[in-house]
């Protein structure tokens, strides 16, 4: 019933004519003698400025996603490695930006420094004075042995800042701080030692070419010193008395290699 | 076509003509203007609806508007209504405002709850509410039982 009553009532309400012809009037104006701006202002033009708004949105969420993304991968790419060994042997990866992105141990010792110390998102300088003040490395160089750096950067500019740094920065000697190539540390990473200790090795390679990775391995740098003094000191002994024995004949011998390695 | 579809909405919502009259012209300015196109007659009928009702609520929420003409002045406007259907429109237009549109859509329209939740942008069970509780008032107003 009362259904009915509604209907019938609204059934009653008209648009007067005179309304409608204002309206036609109204429209004829607004189309014809505004200019297209001020129309497509009045249109439902909102919805295509909707669409618009919604793109540039989405394309913004893209491009920041791509920049996050891409920050994020510049950030943890490393850009150079620095090689920390006394006895300790700890690997600390540094990003353009000079922070530490990831530490990495070559034995217990160097594990149970980067277990006290959180060096992650740090300075390299910060990090490595760090390092330097905790107590087990005290203790070691207290005994006497001497911590070496190994810089190795992807570009050669990139070590030789790091260098620099470490040297102005730190109380490291100039001898104890090197810089390699990139090449090497993947080397010295594929054969599962630090670049610090594959830097040692190689020296004493040199001196002595039968020496392989494997002898030296799970030697300390303290003890891999050790065999590269004596081997030297031996190849200066032996050429001394080459010297002795050999110098009334006008020529020298050079040993290449000594046989006494001492471990 | 639809230019009493708009008058009557305009009406349940408004109180002057000057205010129907600026309404109308920019509804059907709007239709004239609009870019997409519509895919059916019911569509298009929805959004004529849709337009309108928005347009009454955005010029009422207008600080500056007059809104105290009462609907006895209206009343006056060429249109004559007889005494059974002005005591009806009148207990319609004294409903409050967010009742009005549900009353109008679902009994001279004839749309159902679904399809006037879409129209208005608001939930299905709102509108079972709002229907419930102007009928209610209706019947109160205007005497009747509400099974009818």
């Amino acid at each position: 019933m009362i259904e009915n009553n509604i209907k019938a009532a609204f059934n009653e309400i008209h648009a007067e004519q005179s309304l409608k012809q204002e309206t036609k009037q109204f429209i004829y104006d607004k189309i014809y003698k505004n200019d297209k701006a001020e129309n497509r202002k009045l249109c439902k033009s909102s919805y295509n400025n909707k669409r618009i708004i919604k793109s540039v949105v989405a394309v913004a969420c893209c491009v920041i996603v791509l920049l996050g993304a891409s920050g994020y991968y510049t950030y943890n790419t490393p850009a150079a490695v620095i090689s920390f060994d006394i006895n300790p042997s700890i690997e600390l990866e540094v990003n353009i930006f000079d922070k530490i992105i990831n530490v990495i141990s070559y034995n217990s010792e160097g594990q149970s420094i980067i277990d006290d110390i959180n060096l992650k998102n740090k300075n390299y300088v910060v990090a490595i004075n760090e390092i330097l003040k905790n107590e087990k490395i005290l203790s070691f160089l207290q005994s006497g042995n001497n911590v070496e750096i190994l810089v190795a950067g992807k570009d050669e500019n990139k070590s030789d800042k790091i260098r620099a740094c470490l040297l102005s920065e730190t109380n490291i000697a100039d001898e104890n701080i090197h810089c390699s190539n990139w090449d090497s540390m993947t080397i010295a990473h594929s054969e599962g030692v630090s670049c610090g200790k594959y830097h040692l090795y190689l020296q004493l390679q040199n001196e002595n070419p039968s020496i392989t990775i494997e002898d030296i391995k799970n030697l300390s740098m303290y003890e891999i010193k050790e065999m590269l003094q004596n081997t030297t000191i031996n190849d200066s002994s032996e050429n001394m008395n080459c010297d002795s024995n050999c110098g009334n004949q006008g020529h020298k011998h050079q040993h290449g290699h000594g046989g006494n390695t001492q471990h | 076509m639809y230019s009493d579809t708009v008058k009557r909405i305009c009406m349940v919502h408004l109180k002057n003509y000057a205010d129907t009259e600026d309404i109308f012209q920019n509804v059907f300015l709007k239709y004239v203007l609009a870019s997409d196109a519509f895919e059916n007659a019911e569509h298009e009928k929805a959004w004529i609806i849709k337009v309108t009702v928005n347009a009454c609520k955005d010029l009422l929420k207008s600080f500056f508007r007059a809104r105290t003409v009462s609907i006895q002045e209206f009343m006056e406007l060429p249109e004559k209504i007889n005494d059974e259907h002005k005591e009806v429109l009148e207990a319609v237009l004294s409903l409050p405002e967010k009742y009005k549109d549900v009353i109008y859509l679902h009994y001279y329209e004839g749309y159902s709850a679904v399809d006037i939740s879409k129209i208005l942008g608001k939930n299905v069970n709102t509108i079972y509410t709002l229907m419930a509780r102007a009928r209610k008032m209706l019947y109160i107003e205007l005497g009747g039982s509400e099974d009818d």
